[in-house]
Parts: C-alpha cells; structure tokens; sequence
C-alpha cells in the first residue's frame, strides 16, 4: 500500500500515541476482571509489586501498588491462581500496558503448583525424601559437575575448586539447566555420570548438580520426577546446588547434600589447600617432637644403666672405696694439725694479756711500789712518822731508805 | 584413561599417621619399632607433600561416553560454544 498523501498523513510523536493509548486503555477497560497463574512475582523496595499473570496461550503484566498489597489477606506466590481485578493503563517509559491491580483473590491452587505438590507427596511415599547424605571424602581427587557451561555458575564453582582444593580433578558435563526437555537432560547427565562411576570407567567422589539463581520458572527442571529418580539412583553421592538460598527444589530434598549455591557447594565440601598443607606440618612437628622424646629417654634410660656400678668393673668399687678411706684420713690429719695450731695460738694470745697485766712490767716504765716496814702499801704520806724505815720496790730490786719529813 | 586414582589417599595417610603419633606417644612400642614407625610416617607425609605439590587444576569436559561405556573428555574451555552430544544411552529403567 502506497503512503497516504502528505496532507493526509498524521505523524505522531511516539509519546502522543501512547498517551493516546494509554487513555483509550483507562476508558475502556476502567474495570476488568481477569483471571490467570502468577508467575515472576516481585517485591520491591519501594512496597510495589510486580507480577505476571499468565494462561496457556498469553499473559498480562501487572501491578499492585502499596497501600492496595496493604489491603490484601494473603501474599501472591509463582504458580498460584488468582483472579485480579483493576484498570488497565500503560506504563509510557517502556510502552507496555498493565494491569493495575485493585483487587486480588486467590483461585484455589494453581495447576503447576497442584502438580508440584503431588508429585512431592507421590516421592515422598517412595522414600526419595529420606535423605542418604552418604559420606563425602574429604579429600576429593576427581567430582563431576552437571550444569550449563555458560553462566555464573560453572565459573564460581572453577574458581572456587582452583582456589581452595586444585588437587581435585573436575569432569564438567554441560546441559541445559532450563526450558523444555531441560529436566531429561539434566537426569540424562547424572545417569551417564552414575554409570561410569559404577562400572568404574571414570569413579568421582560426588557430582555437583544445580545452577545459578533464576525465577521460579527458571528452576522447575529441578522439580522434575526425570531428575529425581536419577538423583535418587545415582552410584555416588550427589550434592545439589539450584539457585539461591531461598529456592528449595525437589533435587534438594533428594540429593545427599544440600548446598545454599553453586560457589557453596564447593567452599562448604572442600578442603582449603593451605590448610591441608597446615596439617601435614602439624603431624611432622608432632612425628619429630615425639620421636625426639622417644630417643632422649632412651638414652636416659642408658645412661642409668651405665652408671650402675654392677656393669662396671669388680675391682673398682674397691678402689673406690680405697680412695675414700685415703681421702677421709687426709682429711683427718689435716684437722688434727689445724686444731693444734690452733691452741697454740690461743695460748700465746693467752699469755701476752697475762703479761700486760703483771706489775713488773709497771715498774718497768719507772713507777715503783713502796711499803712500810710492816709491809703495808703505803698510799698516804700522813701515816709515816719521820724515821721511819721503807722498802721501795723497783723493777730489778728493793731499796731501803729512811723517812726525814712527811 | 586409566580408572580411579591410585593411593595412597590423604585420608588413609592421616589415619595411618594418626596410629603411628598414639605409638609414639603411648611408648609402649619398642625404640627399634618406634624408630621404624616414625621413618614410615615422614615417608607418609613427604608422599603427601609430593602430591599436594604436583596439584594442577584440571577441569575436563565430558562429552559423552563410547560404546565400550568408556568416558569421552576433551579439555574444557569456560563459556566455549561446544556443542556437547545430548547424554548417550537410554536409561536401564
């Protein structure tokens, strides 16, 4: 068809149009009651949220705003089925049209949820549940992971292994993690993984199988009866590792262990190499440290033997005792000259204080002692009558005199 | 490639290493055992050592397995675009 003539052509900016649309919407569908599963349900900082209503052949964008959530009994959830009331208008940034919610009720359970359910309760009474958690090895040497090569996933848990443990050798297997047929090749992978391990063709200590966050939706492979049954006859342990810490899949339930994520599959079930390398030292220090101990109380336990005099020779002990008796009577002489020097001493010391105390040796220095001629003392020149006769001792003799005066 | 790995396993060592430091430690064995003991858990540990030092990070990709049920491994090349065989044998259902 040609372009209508210029003058008939209306160019509108892209904004009029859109606000023409916008209030066409808001006229004509002011009140619209639609009903639909949830899907991509989205809470917001800001207290909006944001939901898709959907049916097997189309589906609505949709809003409810804070203050209507407010309002409501029950919060919304993927896979629930709900009839939602309100008035359709156009979000202008994006060009798309929406439901802005202002009613919302539930409409029992939503199939895809109704199924979920059932089949848990259908693994549940086989057992699946009951969780193995099989001994992991500690030290693995070569796990398999099952996941899609593209994504964050598969390098978080490269890293992860690289950085903590690289001695474990890892088997990628890639598949589709999401999408139709997603869960059959997901099981298909860890049957080939499990079928290696048992016929030992390649052995791993345990297979990763998860993937990284994503919707609800995103994650349903992993609540598929394919991946169970194969998770839950797998040869080796399986740990499973789907999305965030929130999600909870059925290959979580069924799977040995559980990790939050990818990355924590790995940090949480291997070794951190230097720590490794840590014990290892540990046990050398200990082996040199006991070995040493061992070694010296051997020697002590030697060195007592030899000391023991019945080991040496007969005639020693004899010397021995030879040479203490020599050794007690030295002793012995030397403590009897010693004390007899030692009175010797104490006799001259003895004598020389008698001799200092002797009158003799007063008189030596020119005194003299006098007596009267009855012998007494004399002290007093009154007791002495001229005539008198006195004998005068001197150092080397006695003299005789006569008194004239007193 | 070959099967599984060879021992000896760093599980396996530290168990054994763990018995021979209770012997040492008890000394009820004697010094001719205890030194025997001691030669064979430093022979232990340098194994260990030896193995943790020859660690290379090794990532494979399986792509699938042979008719002989053998495994299929090419190195693996992160975010390659390496179409992988959809997963080989039927199920043993």
């Amino acid at each position: 068809m040609p372009p209508a003539p210029q003058t008939e052509r209306e160019v509108l900016s892209i904004t009029a149009l859109t606000l023409r649309l916008r209030a066409h919407l808001e006229k004509q569908y002011s009140s619209v009651w639609v009903a639909g599963e949830v899907t991509g349900f989205k809470k917001q900082a800001s207290g909006h949220w944001y939901l898709t209503l959907k049916d097997a052949n189309a589906q609505l964008s949709a809003v409810v705003y804070f203050g209507v959530n407010a309002r409501l009994r029950f919060e919304p959830h993927d896979g629930m089925q709900v009839i939602a009331g309100g008035r359709l208008s156009v979000w202008e940034p994006r060009g798309v049209y929406q439901l802005q919610v202002e009613a919302l009720e539930p409409k029992g359970l939503g199939a895809a949820e109704l199924a979920l359910r059932q089949l848990k309760d259908r693994l549940r009474a086989k057992g699946y549940f009951e969780r193995k958690s099989r001994p992991l090895q500690r030290f693995p040497r070569r796990v398999a992971i099952v996941t899609s090569s593209k994504g964050a996933a598969i390098h978080d848990m490269l890293r992860q292994f690289a950085t903590r443990w690289p001695f474990c050798e890892v088997i990628v297997r890639p598949c589709r993690v999401q999408g139709e047929g997603a869960g059959q090749e997901i099981a298909s992978c860890i049957r080939m993984l499990s079928e290696l391990h048992r016929s030992r063709k390649l052995q791993f200590h345990w297979i990763i199988v998860g993937r990284g966050g994503g919707s609800a939706e995103d994650l349903m492979a992993f609540n598929e009866e394919v991946v169970a049954d194969a998770i839950h006859s797998c040869s080796c342990p399986v740990i499973s590792a789907v999305g965030h810490e929130a999600d909870w899949t059925i290959a979580d339930e069924v799977a040995d262990f559980r990790a939050a994520t990818p990355s924590a599959a790995v940090s949480h079930f291997t070794p951190l190499h230097d720590d490794v390398l840590r014990t290892f030292n540990e046990y050398g220090g200990r082996l040199r440290e006991n070995m040493a101990r061992r070694l010296q109380f051997a020697r002590q336990t030697v060195d007592h033997l030899a000391a023991r005099p019945a080991l040496r020779r007969p005639l020693q002990r004899l010397r021995d005792l030879e040479q203490r008796l020599d050794d007690a009577s030295d002793r012995l002489n030397r403590a009897a000259l010693h004390r007899l020097a030692k009175v010797n001493e104490q006799l001259g010391a003895v004598a020389a204080r008698l001799e200092s105390l002797s009158p003799l040796n007063v008189l030596s220095r020119g005194y003299s002692l006098t007596r009267t001629a009855e012998g007494h003392l004399l002290r007093d020149a009154a007791v002495v009558q001229p005539g008198d006769v006195l004998r005068t001792r001197v150092a080397n003799g006695e003299v005789t005199s006569r008194v004239e005066t007193s | 490639m070959s099967p599984n790995p060879a021992p000896p396993r760093f599980e396996d060592a530290l168990r054994e290493l763990d018995g021979i430091l209770r012997d040492l430690e008890e000394g009820t064995v004697s010094l001719e055992e205890s030194l025997a003991r001691y030669e064979r858990g430093i022979n232990l540990l340098r194994q260990c050592y030896g193995q943790l030092k020859d660690a290379e990070h090794r990532v494979k990709m399986l792509t699938g397995t042979k008719d002989d049920g053998s495994p299929e491994l090419q190195p693996f090349e992160p975010a390659s675009a390496v179409e992988t065989r959809p997963a080989g044998r039927k199920p043993a259902k």
